[in-house]
């Protein structure tokens, strides 16, 4: 089945929200808005640097760049960027120790 | 990593009523359970609309779901789960259109179809059961408190300081609460004043604020975002700390895409996330703390987006900054310029482009990361199965079906959702794993792998496939190389037959890991392109070398199938050869493989304060007391090789009160120089034990000895009474014999090695702190001694043990470590868990002997003393003799310099050698203090001379640089070494921390100039334990400074009990005094105090 049901009853070209009567958003917080309680945002996973950075630059192909060393240039950005974010890993101390044995 | 099957599938698990929501759900309503209905199977459910059901599940989602919608969900989960994971994508899709819009209604559109798409999401991860990625913890910044907060405003952070109900920090005072949570020193600048929101009838706080570029925040922002709690920031500034953790995560993922930016005619490569997890996304967004946005009114999810996307820029230009990037072209004219701009601009330099040539660039850039640009919604699966029987390992690609669950990828391409998605998916799988193309598979995505492939894909495929973004499900593989050892498992042929006799039929086979391969399973996994085994729930591949050395050794052992408990024994504990690197274990049954079995479990026996003992022993002793229990119970001798200091004599007798009740006597045999303290310390740690000295003239006779024996509990003798009454003390069995300081056998051809093996003793054990003074053999001659035969020949146990230290590691040290625990229990002081137990210093007391020699000389003086006429006498005299009785004491030599060698004339002599030898041993230094400056230079030849190592003595007669020369090279010397120091010149203001052993050759009537000697050790910059051996001649003026010296009694009372001069002391009362206790001297034989100086020459 398709829940699409009720949506159909504003099928137009363009997207319009289900409902109208939703208030509009304050223009500015209250105080009590700006600092409400929200949850906290979790304590991060530690970092696990991929062995290859590149591949995801990889799998997309060759650039769309007229130029012969582009994918060069690119997986050379990647790696070193990689090595500086398991820099900043190190520092922080969040980097994943190897459980491989 | 966000799994959109499980989105879509929920958890599985019954719904109970309970758990069923009534109303508006909450967190603590929200159903968990499965995607069921609740009336039982989907045939029971009542049927109903596509319109009902849809309208259900948007009220529901709204909060505004009545019961009987409540109901129909409940009874519909699928459908439910479905139909909202659709709206969502419509929703986000639509979001994405409206964006694009423009016009006064714009942000009113957006900000609606934010809030439908975040109630959306709310819902479906209620009804997923998963938790949102939030902590507990729902308080931001406590009210009436102010704490730093953090901004966002056009790519850059605005610090300030304020908190609800307060005024906020004026820029003074965010600077000095900048300083002290570490925020970067500088690149600050002035930012206009933040302006807080006010209630309806306050005015508006302007909070002072300072910005600061992402690029020079983002490691600071890093560390506060990397930690639980930290500490003097709000919880904006915590926010934007984990949002910048999480874009150090994308780039070391390698999870980032270029794009192309343009600001007029000017353009510039920016690098944004890739492949970003939408469950993440949502969690971070809910948590966003009102401060993030006091500058930028956009939606959370919008911000939360920005402000990772800076993130992410600012980490790979910096590292694009470093690499050498060739030089942009001078003029942009062609679309070949516009790319060779890119390129030498991804470091994010802007660069001018006529806007014809580069926008057509940005859009190409734009469909070239379509499949990975923002959050993703559906994933490709790609699974590896275990090899089937005949090896072949099937890998299938999965992909998402219509209602969500993971379906073939063929399937998922023709029926399932997001299909153009998981087309591009698709192609950029197969860039990656060009395996899948391969032509003859049955179906796209699916294709049988060689073992070759299959390890290619666990190692290094796989990992680059999952920083692809593709969900990698493949067996673990292990990079460690499995060490190869031999098994050898025992079955007894006859199990009436207990003990080293008892013949076993034994199998072999070869063990990589826990995995054991007979010799069929070699041979066929060498046949194999990449030999894989399974262990430990990864597959690890065998190096061909170790399996074809496996091979070999088990062909070289196929006609070796029954063999005795005690070679069982020798192969366990790597007495026999084995070519493998790993040695041979043993299973099975028997009395070898149970023996062994039991020593795993020894350590969990030990007990600190055993029945008995009147002490608490260490946690190293009380293991060697359990493993001492092991010994008798396994009927073993073994040896007890405990460091010098490290306490061996309360240990055996901590055993022994355990133990010796009813269970016959013991023998002990020790040096004469510590047959004093086994009394000593038997008296002290077990009280209940009946204890007997068998020494000196007034021993029992051969015939009285057996009975005298068996009166006791423990029999202590010396090694030359042993040898001496050896016809009486073999003419029965005893309990236990236990030699001390067991190096004095280590000669196994030798008179008392040949003559003690004739001991009968149903346990046998060696005591000694160095087990392998100048070699194998002396480990042999010793555990020989302990279990006779059991070793096998002198020869093949040193041959075999020295082939095993190939690895650097000292032979000796190597074979303690192979026995240890079954023959041998070796702990030292460097270990760190025994030296963390250990006392800073110990202080031994060694009762020495008395040769005939020395005995003969003291009684001369006494007599000269006492036969004086007392008128004649005077005070200087008796301080004279006092004088000549230590140095004979000492050493008779010592007393009168004849020339005359010193070997086997003294009995502390003797003491000092076998110490010598002992710390030598070991490797260390040791501090030898004397108060006769001249005795000290013989000492010191005598030294030198015995262990070829050069001895000096430090004294008052020598210049200031000789002696500053001597303590230098003494501290800078590698290894063993001895200095002896005149008590008067050396006893302070000396660093001697290289040293670890002080023996005290005399005495001093001072206790402190004694701890000033001692101390030259054991002060500041000591790192080990410091070992103080006093030497003491029992029943001599020695032993009455003894007591002088532990406060026993005072000088005057010694010589003087009444009396008010020396001068006055009658002769009885000189005798008393001075004279020789013969009920307490130690009287040795010449070669006694002769045994270690005679080994060591005939070890030379």
């Amino acid at each position: 089945m398709s829940p699409d049901g009720p949506r159909r009853n504003h099928n137009t070209n363009k997207p319009q929200p289900r409902r109208n009567s939703q208030p509009r958003p304050p223009a500015e917080p209250t105080p009590a808005e700006f600092w409400r309680i929200a949850p906290k945002a979790a304590v991060p996973a530690r970092i696990t640097p991929a062995a290859d950075p590149t591949a995801l630059v990889r799998s997309l192909g060759r650039p769309p760049l007229e130029h012969t060393g582009a994918d060069r240039y690119l997986a050379g950005v990647a790696q070193r960027a990689a090595g500086l974010a398991t820099a900043l890993a190190v520092a922080a101390d969040i980097l994943a120790t190897t459980d491989d044995d | 990593m966000h799994d959109v099957a499980a989105e879509e599938q929920g958890p599985s698990g019954p719904l109970s009523g309970e758990q069923r929501p009534s109303g508006p759900l909450s967190g603590e309503q929200r159903p968990s359970g499965e995607a069921r209905p609740s009336g039982g199977s989907r045939g029971e459910a009542r049927p109903v609309s596509e319109h009902e059901l849809g309208w259900a599940i948007e009220a529901e989602a709204a909060g505004e779901a009545t019961p009987a919608q409540y109901a129909m969900l409940e009874a519909h989960r699928v459908e439910w789960r479905t139909g909202l994971a659709r709206l969502l994508r419509e929703t986000e899709a639509n979001l994405v259109k409206v964006r694009a819009l423009a016009g006064p209604e714009r942000d009113q559109v957006v900000a609606d179809f934010e809030r439908e798409r975040s109630l959306l999401a709310s819902a479906l991860g209620r009804l997923n059961g998963v938790k949102p990625e939030v902590v507990d913890d729902r308080t931001l910044d406590g009210p009436g408190e102010v704490r730093l907060q953090a901004s966002w405003s056009d790519g850059r952070v605005v610090m300030w300081a304020a908190g609800p109900g307060t005024e906020p920090a004026s820029d003074e005072e965010l600077g000095h609460r900048l300083a002290q949570v570490d925020a970067p020193g500088g690149g600050w600048w002035p930012h206009d004043p933040v302006a807080l929101p006010a209630g309806p009838s306050q005015s508006r706080e302007r909070a002072s604020a300072r910005a600061i570029g992402m690029p020079q925040a983002l490691g600071w922002l890093v560390t506060v975002g990397a930690k639980d709690r930290p500490e003097g920031v709000g919880a904006s500034v915590v926010w934007l700390g984990r949002v910048a953790v999480w874009a150090v995560d994308f780039v070391a993922r390698g999870a980032i895409i270029p794009t192309l930016q343009s600001t007029g005619s000017s353009f510039a490569v920016q690098w944004a996330p890739a492949l970003i997890d939408r469950a993440k996304l949502d969690a971070l967004s809910r948590a966003m703390p009102g401060p993030v946005a006091a500058l930028d009114r956009a939606d959370a999810r919008t911000l939360t987006i920005d402000v990772l996307g800076a993130t992410v820029d600012a980490i790979v230009r910096d590292a694009a900054g470093r690499l050498e990037l060739p030089a942009p072209p001078p003029v942009v004219r062609t679309p070949a310029d516009v790319a060779e701009a890119v390129v030498t601009s991804l470091d994010g330099s802007p660069f001018d482009a006529p806007a014809r040539l580069a926008t057509p660039l940005v859009e190409r850039l734009e469909r070239w990361a379509e499949a990975v640009r923002g959050p993703v919604d559906a994933r490709l699966v790609v699974q590896l199965d275990p090899p089937d029987k005949g090896g072949a390992w099937f890998l299938s690609v999965l992909g998402p079906g219509q209602d969500g669950r993971l379906v073939p990828l063929e399937v998922a391409l023709v029926d399932g959702r997001s299909k153009r998605h998981l087309a591009d998916e698709t192609v950029r799988l197969e860039r990656l794993l060009p395996v899948l193309n391969r032509p003859g598979g049955q179906r796209r995505g699916e294709v049988v792998l060689s073992q070759d492939e299959a390890f290619e894909l666990m190692g290094i495929t796989g990992p680059a496939l999952a920083a692809a973004g593709f969900d990698i499900r493949v067996p673990s593989l292990s990079r460690r190389k499995p060490r190869p050892a031999l098994r050898l498992t025992a079955e007894p042929v006859d199990a009436s037959v207990v003990g080293a006799h008892q013949l076993a039929d034994v199998r072999w086979s070869a063990v990589f890991d826990d995995v054991e391969l007979t010799a069929d399973d070699i041979r066929r996994l060498a046949a194999e392109a990449r030999p894989l085994i399974h262990s430990r729930g990864r597959w690890v591949e065998i190096d061909r070398v170790d399996l074809t050395e496996a091979a070999a050794a088990l062909a070289e052992r196929a006609n070796r199938t029954r063999l005795t408990g005690a070679e069982v024994l020798r192969h366990a504990v790597g007495l026999e050869s084995s070519p493998l690197s790993g040695g041979t274990s043993v299973g099975g049954t028997g009395w070898a493989a149970d023996l062994l079995a039991r020593t795993s479990t020894v350590s969990k026996e030990a007990v600190a304060e055993p029945e008995g003992f009147a002490g608490t022993l260490r946690s190293y002793q009380a293991e060697a007391l359990a493993w001492l229990g092991f010994l008798d119970s396994a009927g073993l001798g073994g040896c007890l090789a405990l460091d010098m200091g490290l306490g061996k004599t309360p240990t055996v007798l901590a055993h022994l009160a355990r133990a010796s009740k009813g269970s016959g006597p013991t023998l002990v045999i020790a040096p004469p120089a510590v047959v004093g303290n086994w009394s000593a310390e038997a008296a002290r740690f077990a009280p209940g034990l009946r204890v007997v000295i068998h020494h000196g003239a007034s021993r029992a006779t051969a015939a009285e000895l057996r009975t005298k024996a068996e009166a006791a509990d423990l029999m202590i003798t010396t090694y030359g009474t042993a040898v001496r009454d050896i016809d009486a003390i073999s003419g029965f069995e005893w309990a236990r014999v236990v030699l001390d300081e067991a190096q004095a056998i280590k000669n196994p051809s030798s008179d008392v090695a040949q003559e003690l093996r004739r001991i009968q003793a149903r346990s046998r054990l060696a005591l000694t702190g160095t087990p392998v003074e100048n070699g194998l053999g002396d480990l042999w001659a010793i555990l020989d001694f302990t279990n006779p035969g059991l070793l096998g020949a002198r020869s093949a146990f040193v041959s075999q043990l020295s082939a095993q230290s190939k690895d650097g590691r000292p032979s000796g040290e190597h074979a303690l470590r192979a026995l240890n625990g079954v023959l041998v229990f070796r702990r030292t002081k460097s270990e760190p868990e025994v030296a963390a137990e250990l006392p800073d210093k110990i202080d031994e007391l060694d009762h020495c002997t008395m040769t005939p020699e020395q005995v003969g000389l003291y009684q001369a003086v006494i007599d000269r003393l006492v036969l004086a006429n007392a008128d004649e006498r005077r005070q200087g005299d008796i301080l004279a003799a006092i004088t000549a009785l230590k140095q004979i004491c000492n050493h008779p030599s010592a007393y009168q310099d004849d020339g005359q060698s010193l070997v086997g004339r003294s009995g502390k002599l003797a003491r000092l050698e076998e110490i010598v030898d002992s710390v030598f041993a070991a490797g260390e230094k040791v501090l030898v203090f004397t108060h006769f400056a001249e005795w000290g230079k013989k000492l010191a030849d005598h030294l030198t001379a015995r262990t070829g190592i050069p001895a000096g003595c430090y004294h008052g007669g020598l210049s200031r640089g000789v002696r500053d020369k001597m303590i230098a090279d003494f501290q800078a010397r590698k290894g063993p070494a001895a200095l002896v120091l005149s008590l008067k010149a050396g006893g302070t203001g000396l660093n001697l921390t290289a040293a670890s052993h002080v023996v005290l050759y005399d005495r001093w009537w001072n206790p402190a100039v004694e701890d000033q000697a001692r101390d030259r050790a054991w002060r500041i910059g000591q790192e080990r334990t410091v070992v103080s051996h006093r030497l003491v001649c029992p029943g001599t003026v020695d032993e009455r400074v003894e007591d002088v010296v532990n406060g026993k009694r005072h000088i005057a009372d010694l010589v003087l009990p009444r009396s008010s001069s020396l001068a006055d002391l009658d002769p009885d009362q000189l005798r008393v005094a001075l004279g020789l206790r013969p009920d307490m001297v130690l009287t040795a034989e010449a070669e006694e105090t002769a045994t270690s100086s005679g080994d060591r020459e005939e070890a030379a």
